[in-house]
């Protein structure tokens, strides 16, 4: 294989994924939306392209196995056939094979699959409604289509794959689809002349409209070689020079296609300037040249704005990682013979990029717990006094400076009593000693704990909210779980939006300095001799306005020498955690400072402690510090259960 | 395997990097040493090993800084103002090694190297081979054992954007 083939192949290997997500979702508005046309007419084009774009670049199982499915969204749409359950489920486990298939090709190229199983089951469902099998006429035109779809000849496809940006410019007579263009991302902005739309219609397929394809080329490519699709007595008319033409009937987003490598090093130089305009702006300070200063700090202005925006490029719509749970919910709720409405909010809300590929698996357990073990079964909902149906909302925004992910089941809420129970059997509580609810419904954090009897086909392993809560630590979030007996639960996943600026203050201990970010920070202040105790057992105790912290010391906790100064000489910064607060002591705080999050350095022993590594404003490195974790570190798990 | 020196990693007219270590020569593999620099300023690391120098800023990258000489156990020279630190690839990463002086580049072909002499003292693994340069012999180092990189990447790394 050469690589010219090497590299279309590749090509359409990433494209591919990006249409069978899209697939996935249109599948499953056709369940909830059995008649509709413009469903049926935008699975057959996403098949159709899917066919035609993986025989072209020499995928010939794909070709193959998709035709077949073209075939039976065919008969779906003249009528032939009426969308049952049965075919929505063959649908969706044919977009799972071709899925399948493209991953293995991803893996190894030269990959070969079998599909026979499908391919029965397709069969079956298309002849179960007593309808001839045999390739009738109006079957065969797409075929022919198609056919002549892939007299494509190299340079075009060169075109294809090379351009920086594809357009799908979607143009229909009925009113557009409002999600159109669906499948490749659009245009750079060329000059009109360069931009050449082709439009194909067929009298055999009355209704459809086959979907147009514009080709962008960028200026260095000599040839113009567009695609052309021809078909037998169809009409075949260029429409020359038109830019998003037709915008008014179209929305085209203009967007580009960029490597995710280029945006690390362009944010790496970005976090660079920051880094270096604070240590310019520290110098200038001193400096004494007014004039100097203020555009050094307008420097910072700009800076800051850059850095802003280099990190949004790395920012995607949560939409996509959500809509998959549209999947979940549904292969769940059958399975276990529940019934599941599942509402989405705040489908817009940008996330960072590696943040959202680290969303998707705690989500998918949150969503599979909520269907398995919240909501209950449609007879016992009524029994309640509910609505059959269960709800179920995922609700996304952003809260200040935090990005917010609730999901909401109005299921039967976690039992505490049982909880309690199962945890004192386990040895995990000790009977008698009191407990809060709140710490009751915490238990579901803990390692290995499940109330289940058995351990359903679905979920209820006991390990899944531990690691669900690490994953989110590690992204420097949280997890909280509310729960009301009866009414339903309420799983509340925060994440920091921007992870790589943080305002940070400076803080000095035993000569060294280090960063407290100050979204960690509730307060700070000098204590005075007469608040600080001593009781054995917990140490050292502030008592800060009637309530008593813990008191951690930094220098030994990161066993940095120094002596031991009593507290009312050191300064108290207070953290306030979910479960603990504490009085976190430092020797002062230096300075205030916006910092650049990097990654800590290998070889750091203890990375609980820190967050990451930054440059301060004089060009040294300092540790960040995690406050949380030093708060939370202090009492360990018996101590917090009282065991 | 590493005192295997005739064959593979050390062959016709390799590059080195000539440092000293005390009163000792050594080499590193040319195409590691990305660069080197005069001994910059370091934050210490709490917790970290002897050898830890700290963490230092290299154009805005946070790099660990550790002194080869306590690595590998050998006396520094007393004021010396040759004193330096080379950039070296581990990996994806980078890490700064102390060194009492960088000397010359070298080139070693098969002739002029040969096999350590056995040891049964302390650990050598870290010496691939003697490069004789007339009466001067310096000492071929395999940089991944001398600055215990396999210890170095096994800790974690909690990533951050």
């Amino acid at each position: 294989m050469d690589d010219l083939e090497l590299e279309l192949k590749k090509g359409f290997l990433e494209e591919a994924t990006q249409l069978l997500d899209e697939a996935e979702q249109v599948f499953l508005d056709l369940e909830g939306n059995r008649g509709d046309p413009e469903i049926l007419n935008k699975i057959f084009r996403l098949a159709h392209n899917l066919k035609g774009t993986s025989r072209a670049v020499g995928f010939g199982e794909i070709a193959e196995f998709t035709h077949k499915v073209e075939n039976l969204i065919l008969k779906l749409k003249n009528g032939e056939l009426q969308v049952t359950d049965q075919i929505v489920s063959v649908l969706l486990a044919c977009n799972d094979q071709v899925r399948v298939m493209v991953n293995g090709l991803i893996e190894n190229i030269q990959a070969s699959f079998s599909n026979d199983e499908l391919v029965a089951r397709i069969e079956a469902v298309s002849t179960a409604q007593g309808v001839d099998e045999g390739p009738s006429q109006t079957a065969q035109a797409p075929e022919e289509i198609a056919d002549t779809d892939t007299d494509i000849r190299p340079e075009d496809l060169v075109a294809l794959t090379t351009a920086e940006s594809v357009v799908t410019a979607e143009l229909l007579e009925v009113p557009p689809e409002p999600q159109e263009p669906s499948v490749l991302n659009s245009a750079t902005d060329l000059a009109p002349a360069q931009v050449q739309i082709f439009e194909v219609k067929t009298p055999l397929i009355a209704e459809t409209m086959v979907e147009e394809r514009a080709v962008v080329q960028e200026a260095s490519i000599a040839k113009a070689a567009p695609v052309k699709a021809q078909a037998p007595g169809a009409n075949t008319s260029a429409a020359a020079s038109a830019p998003p033409a037709e915008s008014q009937k179209v929305k085209v987003e203009e967007t580009i296609r960029v490597s995710t490598e280029r945006l690390e090093k362009l944010n790496n130089l970005v976090g660079e300037l920051v880094i270096l305009q604070s240590m310019i702006r520290q110098q200038s300070g001193k400096a004494g040249d007014v004039e100097m200063h203020k555009a050094v700090v307008q420097l910072g202005k700009l800076s800051k704005d850059l850095h802003g925006m280099s990190m949004g490029l790395r920012m995607l719509p949560i939409k996509g990682t959500i809509q998959k749970m549209q999947r979940i919910v549904r292969d769940t709720s059958k399975v276990l013979q529940k019934e599941v409405d599942l509402i989405l909010y705040g489908e817009e809300t940008e996330v960072d990029k590696t943040v959202l590929e680290s969303l998707n698996d705690p989500l998918v357990h949150i969503v599979r717990n909520a269907v398995d073990h919240g909501i209950e079964m449609p007879t016992d909902r009524e029994f309640a006094g509910k609505n059959p149906r269960g709800r179920l909302e995922i609700k996304c925004s952003h809260e200040g400076n935090q990005l917010v992910i609730e999901v909401v089941d109005d299921g039967k809420g976690i039992d505490t009593q049982r909880v309690k129970a199962k945890a004192e059997e386990r040895g995990i509580l000790k009977p008698g000693v009191p407990v809060t609810e709140e710490q009751l419904i915490n238990l579901v954090f803990h390692p290995g704990f499940s109330t289940k009897a058995e351990v359903s086909e679905v979920s209820g392993r006991g390990v899944g909210m531990d690691v669900v809560r690490t994953n989110i630590k590690a992204l420097n979030g949280d997890v909280k779980v509310f729960s009301q007996l009866g009414k339903g639960s309420r799983v509340r996943i925060e994440l920091p939006l921007t992870m790589a600026v943080i305002e940070g203050m400076i803080a000095e201990v035993a000569q060294a300095r280090f960063v407290l970010p100050i979204s960690q920070v509730h307060e700070t202040l000098r204590p005075s001799p007469k608040s600080v105790h001593f009781v054995t057992g917990l140490g050292e105790v502030l008592d800060l306005r009637g309530e008593n912290l813990p008191v951690i010391r930094v220098s030994e906790v990161l066993k940095l020498r120094q002596e031991k100064k009593p507290i009312s000489e050191l300064t108290a910064v207070i953290v306030r955690g979910q479960r603990v607060s504490a009085a976190i002591m430092v020797d002062e705080i230096v300075n205030q400072q916006q910092v650049v999050v990097k990654k800590l350095s290998q070889g750091v022993a203890n990375i609980n402690n820190f967050i990451g590594s930054s440059i301060l404003g004089d060009g040294l490195p300092a540790l960040i510090l995690d406050l949380q974790n030093f708060a939370e570190g202090n009492r360990t798990k018996e101590a917090q259960y009282g065991t | 395997m590493a005192h295997d020196t005739k064959g593979s990693a050390t062959g016709q007219g390799e590059r080195f990097l000539e440092i000293a270590l005390g009163e000792e020569a050594y080499a590193i593999p040319l195409l590691r040493v990305r660069e080197v620099i005069a001994t910059p300023k370091t934050t210490p690391i709490p917790n970290s090993p002897a050898h830890f120098v700290g963490m230092m800023n290299l154009r805005g990258q946070v790099l660990n800084v550790i002194d080869l000489r306590k690595k590998l156990i050998i006396k520094p020279r007393s004021g010396n103002k040759e004193e330096a630190v080379v950039i070296i690839d581990v990996g994806t990463n980078s890490l700064g090694v102390v060194v009492d002086s960088v000397d010359r580049v070298i080139s070693a072909t098969a002739d002029s190297l040969s096999e350590p002499p056995l040891s049964t003292k302390k650990s050598v693994e870290h010496i691939k081979a003697i490069h004789r340069h007339g009466e001067k012999l310096v000492t071929i180092l395999d940089i991944d054992k001398a600055i215990g990189a396999a210890e170095l990447s096994g800790q974690p790394v909690r990533a951050t954007a």
